[in-house]
């Protein structure tokens, strides 16, 4: 009975915040943030990045998704002269915005494809190529439109692998992205199935992971170290497939170095800055108002309510 | 005999229905129905079912648990065997098979199957004796009769030739009357509560009884009793339903936002491609996104809220209960909580309303003093008095050791044929013989012991013991005196009961020389009506009454009447008449009582003291520092009452003491308004209240009376303003009910509402427990009634100031915070999922994974809050009981009310703002690390989630006191398990 637990005399720790702990903790709160955040910010200098938006210059461009033949949109850049961009392996990506992946009624959500609810959800569909036949999708959930995007969107002459490996989750294309038995049991009669896509491609998994927010990247290639030289002039084939006028989305390709947090993110970093000067702010405001004019602990004058 | 609540069949849907008659359960119901019956679900299908099937399976578990051990029980007490005479044999029965008019043969140490009405015991005069204490947790023997008719009875043929018809009142729960009468061979005599052994009760030093069931089963008085106590709901818990009321509607305001959201973002995105529905989309499916809304933001309402409430709680009642500071170790008595509910409310109390006898004082009588004649007999002065006497700073006439004789000086005076030696002798035999106590053990002055009912007659019985006059022997109609060693005999022929109204008993006695007496006593004030006129030493007698009282003694005032034979006779008729009528009986015996009770010559006497408890002063005052107003609640004198209050700290000298005395509603009503205006002139002034029984009749009228008059309502509402405006308030000669009464004024009629608490330790007590906000039970001499129908039960007045300032302040802050932070934490997470609307054009996309949402509420931020609400503790328990004014923020609900939960959720939506924005910033900015593939919708989720839960769990520990390894544990574990 007599317990430490049931006589509430457990051992703890009653901090009172008396001014002292008050402003030592902002201020080193303060002082530990600003830390990091030159840090963070360090490290985002060092970054390498390089983004170039090609909607508009390849708006002449456009062809439909399955236009057999094609006019390719050259873009030209050159490679800022940073050593980096030799030394370390480049990530390439492309980004979109305003494109809603994330919305609740888009396809993109069944996150998983082969489930056998998803098949209901996704039963009939138009062919698009006959209005008048009906098929069954296969991986389902993908109505006709974003896999334009899936079409090369570059090819590079030769530094980039065409090869898209290592881009996606392992465990993804491992386990989940596999492609059916066509004949198996439980799936739509065999005449109408139409498997439109390969699904074991890592450029698909890569776009099947829906994006949290309107504005996103995805990876489309790593180039090795060494392959790149910097200052060179390199050129980006593309074939404008995907059109993104019609909602206000923009089109950007973006080459970026890595470092131990991750791409280039500067906001992180103010983040980090606002707060930590915030908390010494704070700190020092506390601190004048204990020198001008402080208040006694545990004053019972304060006891008396109303 | 079932006291199961549940049987297997009917188990399922009595549960559920239960269950479902918390608004909490109906709405998780609807949300999962919504969820699996239709797609508009963002969060997948079980993600509400499976919780509150979880919550509703583990309130199963328990009930089954608890209802299995009463099947148990059951099961042990229906199959029990009893012996039954049929046709002059024994049969064996078991107890379930007992019916109504069956002779069951009971023997020593059994307990009645049955209520049973006693036909013959093993006695010669058919007496026998009962121990009551499954009933009323009464320990001393109770005596009882047999029929008369046939108590000759010797075995079992004579028993079952027995033919009679009993007439009684339907099975009722009055544990202490029974009106009926029974016919056997034409003789119809009364059948009493003295011949009703109940079930429950035990045979005691009886062989054995012959008794025929009168109820069986379920219409046995004690399980008429043994329903259930009447839920009371807390303040918290009323509060907390409005309160999710609120929130309610602000979730609905949210996901009408969210649907209008919708509405507008479709229709600035019509020309999207890749969504071609949004082109027409209709207003049914604008409609179904709000219901989509309704679906993903449902946790605004925390399904886990009751859960962790009443977790919390039950740690707080362990904590209660295992409190040494409120063990009383001489009775070996632990305090305990006999219900988790009221938890908080122990720390919000505004009155305390409180017996006196056995609750402030010990109820352990000591026979003080007598008034014989014109002389008091025995000296010292109590506690009260010496309080009184310092009051007075020594200006008491004389020294009490000398104006008073000393007791042995009576005995003296017997032996010496002092003129006064009648008188004396007439004292002590009316002391010794006019009582209903049971001696037990050896006959001899040091080994016996007496069994009394009231603690008053035990006090008398002895202190008549100790003086010469031995009660040693009793049968069922005589009581034996040994008076100085010589064994007189008196026959009991009626005895007019003792009961709140009537203030007195008596009894008519043979005397050993054969002459009929009635020996009375009572109250002063209905004695000294009832005296004879033309009497000496009636002045004196009161004055002396009026001295001990002041005393703070408890008096009695004794008296005798010789009756002729022929009016015995004819009063006896009417004695029996009444007795055994089966309407209104006891207010027949109370007229009949009237009838013989006058022109009583004056005998004496008597002072018993009632020690205060140990604390009680300290208690008090403490108490009333914490701004709680105690009432003190006494069927006692005035004088009596207000020493009371002097010796327990209540009343103080410098106190302004206001009278409202007896007199009609105009003189009570002018002297309120009097008092009121003479309070406005004296400000500063503490006052304090004393009223009695008569004048709060008046005050009441409006109270009781449903077309009351505004008179009397102004009247009532007055005296409620300068009682509020009072200190303290002494109601004095107050009956039982008006106790509840006075309750029920304060609790319905002062406003704000106020929490009462009433404290007492008797049957009388019972009322005003059961109406006051916290019922509690002193825990000791006086019988379990009190306790049984309380809430917390103590032993010991003084703990009440640990239960209300540390326990109850505590757990009024906790069970706060519990509700507060419930619903602060699922406010922080459903925000974000709805200011994600922003990034995912209104459609109510939900953040996070199915499975991670329903973990929030039962996993990731369940633990802390449970241990937070059991063992936080802001203040030292030291510090709350040297500071009492920390408890008045309870009383001033200033820890749970709209404003603070207005705090808590703009805190919980600032937080929201913090997590998911600058995160959706940084992740807007950012070109991810490979190792996280992309900045997937999942990724982005499982980050807010994570930042939430570790905000939250911050939260609650900057919101935490009282930091232990517990505490800390609960907060990483949940933590921990959600990064596993």
């Amino acid at each position: 009975m007599d317990t430490a637990f049931k006589q509430q005399r457990l051992r703890a720790w009653q901090p009172i915040l008396t001014p002292k702990w008050v402003i030592s903790s902002f201020f080193a709160v303060g002082v530990a943030f600003i830390g990091i955040a030159i840090g963070i910010l360090g490290a985002s200098n060092q970054v390498q990045e390089l983004s170039l938006q090609y909607d508009a210059k390849c708006e002449n461009h456009f062809m439909s998704w399955n236009a057999s033949s094609y006019s390719e949109c050259i873009l030209n850049f050159t490679l800022p002269s940073n050593d980096k961009w030799a030394t370390s392996e480049v990530y390439v990506y492309y980004e979109l915005s305003n494109f809603y992946q994330n919305h609740r009624q888009a396809p993109f959500l069944q996150l998983n494809p082969f489930d056998s609810d998803a098949f209901g959800f996704a039963d009939k569909f138009q062919d698009p190529q006959d209005a008048s036949k009906e098929l069954y999708m296969y991986p389902c959930g993908l109505v006709n439109g974003p896999c334009h995007l899936l079409q090369p969107l570059i090819t590079s002459r030769r530094p980039c692998p065409t090869n898209p490996s290592g881009i996606a989750w392992k465990s993804d294309v491992d386990k989940k992205y596999i492609a059916p038995i066509k004949d198996a049991s439980g799936l739509p009669n065999q005449g109408s199935f139409f498997c439109w896509h390969n699904v074991s491609d890592e450029d698909f998994i890569v776009w099947m992971r829906v994006a949290a927010l309107p504005r996103f990247k995805k990876l489309y290639r790593k180039i090795p170290a060494n392959k790149l030289k910097p200052g060179a002039t390199y050129s980006l084939i593309i074939q404008n497939r995907f059109p993104v006028k019609d909602f206000g989305g923009t089109k950007t390709f973006v080459l970026s170095t890595t470092s131990w947090i991750g791409g280039k993110n500067n906001f992180l970093g103010i983040a980090y800055i606002v707060v930590g000067i915030i908390c010494v702010a704070l700190a020092i405001i506390f601190l004048v108002k204990h020198l001008i004019s402080p208040r006694i602990l545990g004053d019972p004058r304060y006891l008396n309510w109303k | 005999v079932t006291t199961a609540k549940y049987t297997f069949y009917s188990f399922l849907f009595i549960n559920l229905y239960q269950q479902f008659s918390r608004f909490a359960n109906i709405y998780f119901l609807v949300i999962a129905a919504l969820q699996l019956l239709t797609p508009l679900s963002p969060t997948g299908r079980y993600s509400t079912a499976a919780p509150l099937a979880l919550v509703l399976a583990a309130n199963m578990v328990r009930e089954i648990w608890e209802d299995s051990k009463r099947h148990k029980d059951d099961y042990e007490v229906n199959n029990r065997v009893i012996e039954v005479i049929r046709g002059g044999r024994v049969v064996e029965e078991l107890w379930k098979n007992l019916k109504v008019g069956d002779i069951v043969w009971v023997k020593k140490g059994t307990e009645f199957p049955a209520d049973l009405v006693q036909l013959a015991s093993s006695d010669e005069s058919g007496g026998s004796y009962i121990d009551t204490c499954n009933l009323d947790g009464e320990t001393n023997l109770k005596i009882k009769s047999s029929l008369s008719l046939t108590q000759d009875a010797r075995n079992h043929s004579q028993i079952s030739k027995t033919r009679g018809l009993f007439e009684y009142e339907p099975p009722n729960k009055r544990l202490y009357t029974f009106v009926g009468k029974v016919t056997i061979d034409q003789q119809t005599i009364p059948v009493d509560n003295d011949v009703v052994l109940l079930r429950g009760a035990v045979l005691r030093n009886t062989k054995w009884i012959y008794g025929v069931v009168v109820y069986a089963g379920k219409q046995t008085k004690l399980l008429m009793n043994a329903r259930a106590a009447q839920l009371k709901m807390s303040n918290v818990e009323r509060l907390t339903n409005r309160i999710l009321a609120a929130v309610l509607l602000f979730e609905l305001i949210m996901c009408s936002l969210g649907c209008i959201g919708n509405a507008i973002w479709a229709k600035g995105n019509k020309t999207t491609w890749y969504m071609p529905y949004l082109e027409s989309q209709s207003t049914a499916e604008v409609l179904s996104s709000w219901i989509t809304y309704f679906i993903l933001l449902n946790n605004y309402l925390p399904i886990s809220l009751y859960v962790s409430m009443e977790l919390a709680k039950l740690g707080q009642k362990v904590l209660i209960d295992n409190d040494v500071e409120m063990y009383h170790a001489k009775s070996d008595t632990p305090a305990l909580a006999r219900t988790s509910n009221l938890n908080e409310e122990l720390g919000q109390i505004e009155y305390i309303f409180s017996d006196k006898t056995g609750t402030l004082t010990r109820n352990e009588m000591e026979f003080r003093k007598c008034f014989i004649v014109n002389t008091s007999y025995g000296f010292g002065t109590t506690e009260i008095g010496a309080s009184m006497a310092m009051r007075q700073k020594g200006e008491m006439k004389k020294d009490p050791a000398e104006a008073d004789a000393d007791a042995t000086i009576a005995q003296k005076r017997i032996e010496s044929n002092h003129p006064d030696s009648r008188a004396i002798r007439d004292f002590f035999r009316n002391l010794s013989v006019s009582h209903t106590v049971v001696p037990e053990g050896e006959p001899q002055p040091n080994k016996i012991k007496y069994q009394a009912e009231s603690p008053d007659e035990g006090a008398l019985v002895s202190a008549a013991k100790c003086l010469g006059f031995f009660y040693c022997e009793k049968t069922a109609k005589t009581h034996t005196v040994d008076v100085f060693g010589q064994r007189e005999t008196y026959e009991i022929l009626n005895v007019n009961k003792f009961n709140s109204t009537r203030k007195r008993m008596s009894c008519v006695v043979k005397t050993p020389e054969n002459r009929l007496m009635l020996y009375i006593k009572g109250a002063d004030n209905v004695m000294l009506d009832r005296l004879a006129p033309g009497q000496s030493y009636i002045h004196e007698t009161a004055d002396m009454l009026k001295s001990y009282a002041q005393e703070g003694l408890r008096t009695l005032v004794i008296g005798q009447r010789e009756i002729s034979e022929q009016e015995w006779r004819e009063w006896d008729k009417v004695f029996r008449h009444a007795a055994s009528s089966l309407v209104d009986r006891e207010d027949k015996l109370m007229d009949a009582a009237e009838m013989i009770e006058r022109d009583i010559t004056l005998v004496g006497a008597t002072a018993i003291e009632d020690k205060l408890q140990i604390g009680v002063p300290d208690a008090i005052s403490t108490l009333a520092m914490a701004g709680i107003k105690i009432w003190v609640l006494t069927g006692d004198k005035q004088e009596t009452a207000e020493n009371i209050g002097f010796a327990c700290n209540l009343i103080k000298e410098e106190m302004k003491r206001i009278y409202l005395l007896e007199g009609d509603t105009d003189t009570i009503k002018r002297s309120v308004i009097q008092e009121m205006e003479d309070m406005k002139k004296t400000p500063d002034k503490e006052h304090c209240l004393i009223v009695d029984g008569k004048a709060l009749l008046e005050i009441m009228r409006a109270q009781e009376e449903k077309d009351a008059s505004s008179d009397s309502l102004d009247l009532m509402l007055s005296f409620l303003d300068l009682a509020k405006k009072c200190k303290a308030v002494v109601a004095c000669r107050v009956s039982p009910d008006q106790k509840r009464q006075i309750v029920a004024m304060v609790k319905h009629n002062v406003k704000p509402y106020p929490m009462t608490l009433a404290i007492g330790d008797g049957a009388n007590d019972v009322p005003m427990i059961l109406e006051a906000s916290v019922g509690i039970g002193i825990s000791g001499n006086e019988g379990m009634q009190a306790v049984r129908s309380s809430d917390y039960a103590i032993a010991q007045f003084r703990f009440l100031k640990r239960l209300l300032l540390v326990h109850g302040r505590s757990n009024y802050k906790r069970v706060s915070v519990v509700v507060m932070y419930s619903l602060y934490k699922n406010c922080t997470l459903v925000s974000t999922l709805f200011a994600f609307g922003t990034y995912s054009g209104w459609t109510g996309t939900a953040l996070f994974d199915a499975l991670m949402l329903a973990g929030f509420n039962v996993g990731w931020a369940f633990f802390g809050v449970i241990i937070f609400g059991t063992i936080e503790n802001d203040v030292s328990p030291t510090a709350a009981i040297a500071y009492p004014q920390l408890y008045m923020s309870g009383q001033q609900q200033r820890d749970f009310n709209m404003r603070v939960l207005l705090r808590w959720f703009l805190t919980g939506i600032y937080h929201t703002v913090i997590c998911f924005f600058i995160a959706s910033a940084i992740f807007m900015n950012m070109t991810v690390k490979p190792t996280w593939a992309e900045d997937g919708h999942v990724v982005f989720g499982t980050i807010v989630q994570q930042s939430i839960i570790a905000v939250v769990n911050l939260k609650l520990l900057i919101e935490t006191n009282y930091l232990t390894n517990y505490s800390l544990f609960s907060y990483v574990l949940g933590w921990l398990l959600f990064v596993l």
